[in-house]
């Protein structure tokens, strides 16, 4: 009884979120752009300096991803291996902890390792690859452990197990592959830290100048138009071949089997992307004084923006199984695998993940600064909506990747002995998948954490997001600073970490 | 849901045991643990509503100094301050569009204005939106840096300056005056903030008031033509000094003063735009026109208009001046060579400069 009312109250929750996170702005943007009937202050041409900085964040968000993706599949063929994220919980809490860490941070690390003269580019690239690999390890990873062996099993008879990994495992988890991907693209695209800190300009940072600096509507939407169909363009890809590929095999309990070279691979990964920058930034400027007076000055808004990035994974969640259980078609008959796609509010909702985090500060900013609204408008839930609005999308691939196994032999069989597809989901698809949703939740908090141009135009006086302090210090030459706030995070991120893997591990 | 459901398909279960029913708890007690969390979140946060007494300071000093300076009026005074500070992409000229927005919508959010420089400032009063106050603190402060119709007050200067790499780049390879930046040789190696943006944006209108148009944009185009660098911010243009990618960087006194004091082989050279002296961008506060709390916003203004803050200014990392004269030689912190510019004929140009800097530099 309790489980079907919590279920309930998900649905009702995830849809009050999906209305206020992406329906309303939708509406009170394109009125706004109505009403206004004017064009941009600097025209409908697109110049050449945009279309220039457009290829460089289409070109170096491309390649960071492919590094990224690469770098991450020993880590995700250990989490997978495991089968349960809990049976690797320091590595998983590692992962969590670079992941929290502002990826400028790293950004700053790493131009005091590299020489002088390093090229922008390429150490841009490094750093976005070396903070956002855990997502694909995640994503990947949570896969694999929830996906039958069969085929690999057979293969790793005549190959070695990494090998049979990638030519029989990894074909199978093509949609998670390419989830990974979109999602590290649309992420590199959107940032302007990792690229500022590296003394490069982007789009990025162009369209949040833009967007800051002009109160109509018009001067945001059209110049957010170029990246947005980008962004699009790779979703539909995207899209096109998840479709294509086969739904995953089930689960069949395969045995894990312990790896020490593998483990020994993925921790030299983490200490190349997280402790070896931060080291040498630690080493260099921060002092326990400094890490004190961190604590001292910016408890409170430590502790907001954790709790708000935490919310927003959670209300992302959320959202994402309140839209797909929503739909008419999780009432009728199972569909088939991801056929459900198509389905409007899920659209809807994708549609909004291509967009530039300045157009969704911009929305959200149309649509709720009016006097009736002071209410949302003040205060932290505004920022919670901005970071849902623009990390969404991951809690809805997550549910639908969650929700695709109720098509399997054990629903079925829960069907035939009368359960209901709510009971089937609180008792059945949750427990089995758990490591999936809480990888979204950890994935949509840890970049709702880092994130610096959604939430640009929505900031409240309540709390300042840490992520504008961060980079506040970097701009003020305040290393000292940034590196104890940045280890503040870490230390905030590796506590629940471990103990969420614990909980995990006593619960297996 | 008949228990025989749990039983009967979860795949980790090898008996009717208690596993099931442990799972189911573990299940539980996560969701209303997050529900929980997330009502407690919001009670903490949100609950606390805007009380007598508040004040909302719109602020786009320095973080670390305005929170310095508004955590010493809270200590004085009880009243809770809530601050939104600029972000670096947006400057000054994000909270500007912000205060624009939320008065257009009918109410304003912010009660004061403490802006890092004093162009848009000057644009929001003739908007309409600030709100007429003559604090009795800013008697002492020159006339020049005060509205004649008591709409906003500029205590504290920056000035615009290069910065250079002293051992990469002698004194005597340094140029002189603004406009050599945009020879060939200097252009290629100078780094420049977007001057859309925060006080490059003032400086670049002021070479339009003092130079005139012509003379203005070709130095903009020079400077495109020579291979002159754009970058994010002013902080960008030193780091980019520091690592070695420009040599010189078009910023703010400030900013060279916090680098060296982070460490950074950076100095800083005055250079002249006409009459011997550089740009000096003051500091600026204003009441918001129809702010919910006026009377706060007062005595909110009185101290930050107050010689005390400005000594906090010039004390700071900062390294502000006053533009008291008697503060000045109290802290022994020398005036500047200055070019003497009109504040709102700089304001009147701002939007030919910004067009200009569309068409030739940012295009």
């Amino acid at each position: 009884m309790i489980r079907r009312a919590l279920t309930s109250a998900l649905l009702l929750t995830g849809s009050a979120v999906f209305v206020l996170a992406f329906v309303w702005p939708t509406i009170a943007l394109i009125a706004g752009c109505l009403a206004q009937g004017q064009t941009p202050e600097g025209g409908f041409a697109i110049s050449a300096r945009q279309w220039g900085l457009l290829w460089r964040s289409g070109w170096l968000s491309a390649v960071a991803t492919v590094v990224c993706v690469m770098v991450s599949l020993p880590g995700a063929y250990l989490i997978g291996q495991a089968r349960r994220i809990a049976h690797q919980p320091v590595i998983a809490a590692c992962q969590f902890a670079v992941l929290l860490c502002p990826p400028m941070v790293y950004a700053f690390g790493w131009d005091r390792i590299l020489p002088k003269g390093f090229d922008p580019d390429l150490r841009c690239i490094g750093v976005w690859a070396l903070w956002a690999w855990p997502i694909p390890v995640m994503v990947i990873g949570a896969a694999w452990s929830g996906s039958g062996r069969r085929a690999y099993e057979a293969a790793s008879l005549v190959a070695s197990r990494g090998s049979a990994f990638i030519h029989a495992a990894l074909p199978t988890l093509f949609p998670h592959v390419a989830l990974s991907a979109l999602i590290l693209f649309v992420i590199f695209f959107g940032d302007y830290g990792v690229p500022s800190s590296c003394g490069l300009t982007v789009y990025a940072t162009e369209l949040l100048g833009w967007a800051s600096s002009s109160a109509r509507t018009i001067d945001v939407v059209w110049p957010a138009t170029a990246p947005t169909a980008v962004t699009l363009l790779v979703l539909l890809t995207i899209v096109h071949f998840w479709r294509r590929c086969a739904a995953d095999e089930p689960g069949d309990g395969a045995a894990f089997t312990k790896s020490p070279l593998l483990r020994l691979t993925v921790l030299t990964f983490l200490m190349v992307s997280g402790p070896l920058p931060m080291g040498m930034l630690v080493a260099r400027f921060a002092s326990f004084k400094t890490i004190i007076e961190a604590f001292r000055t910016y408890a409170f808004d430590l502790g907001c923006s954790l709790g708000v990035a935490m919310v927003s994974g959670v209300a992302a969640l959320a959202m994402g199984f309140g839209v797909v259980m929503g739909t008419n078609r999780w009432h009728g008959p199972p569909a088939c695998g991801t056929g459900i796609l198509p389905v409007v509010p899920q659209a809807w909702a994708m549609v909004f993940g291509a967009l530039p985090g300045a157009l969704i500060g911009e929305a959200l900013v149309t649509a709720y600064n009016r006097p009736s609204l002071g209410w949302l408008y003040d205060h932290w839930p505004i920022v919670a909506l901005a970071y849902v609005a623009r990390f969404g999308w991951i809690g809805l691939l997550v549910a639908l990747l969650v929700l695709r196994h109720r098509v399997g032999d054990l629903s079925a069989q829960a069907r035939t002995d009368g359960a209901t597809e709510s009971g089937i989901f609180s008792h059945l698809l949750i427990p089995m998948n758990w490591a999936l949703p809480a990888a979204g939740v950890a994935v949509v908090a840890a970049l709702s954490l880092a994130d610096l141009s959604a939430s640009a135009l929505v900031r409240v006086p309540t709390y300042n997001p840490i992520a504008y302090t961060v980079m506040d210090k970097f701009h003020r030459f305040e290393d000292g600073m940034m590196v104890a706030l940045s280890l503040w995070l870490v230390g905030a991120a590796i506590l629940p970490a471990l103990f969420l893997a614990w909980a995990l591990r006593r619960r297996a | 849901m008949p228990p025989r459901l749990l039983v009967a398909v979860h795949p980790r279960t090898p008996s009717p045991s208690p596993l099931p029913r442990r799972g189911r708890g573990f299940f539980g007690r996560t969701l209303r643990t997050l529900i929980g969390g997330w009502l407690a979140l919001a009670v903490g946060i949100a609950g606390p509503q805007r009380v007598s007494g508040q004040v909302v300071v719109y602020c786009s000093v320095d973080e670390n100094v305005g929170r310095q300076v508004l955590d010493a009026y809270k200590a004085r005074t009880g009243v809770e301050v809530s601050a939104i500070y600029d972000s670096e992409a947006g400057k000054t000229t994000g909270l500007v569009q912000r205060i624009i927005r939320e008065s257009q919508a009918g109410r304003p959010r912010a009660d004061v204005f403490w802006s890092g420089e004093l162009f848009n400032t000057i644009l929001l009063a003739r908007m309409g939106l600030l709100e007429a106050y003559e604090s009795p603190q800013a008697a002492d402060i020159p006339a020049r840096f005060r509205d004649r119709e008591h709409r906003w007050t500029a205590p504290a200067v920056r000035a615009r300056v290069i910065a250079f790499d002293p051992h990469q780049t002698p004194d005597a390879q340094l140029p002189k005056r603004w406009e050599e930046l945009a020879a060939g040789e200097f252009a290629k190696r100078s780094a420049i903030a977007n001057p859309l943006f925060g006080t490059t944006r003032g400086h670049v209108a002021a070479m339009f008031a003092l130079w005139g148009p012509q003379r203005a944009r070709s130095f903009l185009t020079r400077l495109r033509d020579g291979g002159a660098q754009v970058v994010d911010g002013n902080s960008a243009t030193v780091r980019a000094v520091m690592a070695g990618r420009a040599a010189f960087a078009f910023t703010d006194t400030d900013d060279v003063f916090e680098a060296k004091r982070g460490g950074a082989s950076v100095d800083l050279r005055y250079l002249d735009m006409g009459g011997g002296g550089t740009l000096l961008v003051p500091c600026s506060v204003a009441i918001i026109h129809g702010g919910p709390s006026v009377a706060a916003s007062r005595s909110l203004v009185d101290f930050l208009v107050s010689p005390e803050v400005e000594r906090m200014l010039a004390q700071s990392e900062a390294r502000f001046i006053p533009v008291r004269e008697a503060l000045r030689r109290e802290l022994n912190i020398a005036w500047p060579p200055e070019t003497i510019v009109d504040y709102t004929a700089v304001a009147d140009a701002m939007d030919e400069a910004d067009t200009a800097v569309r068409e030739i530099l940012i295009r």
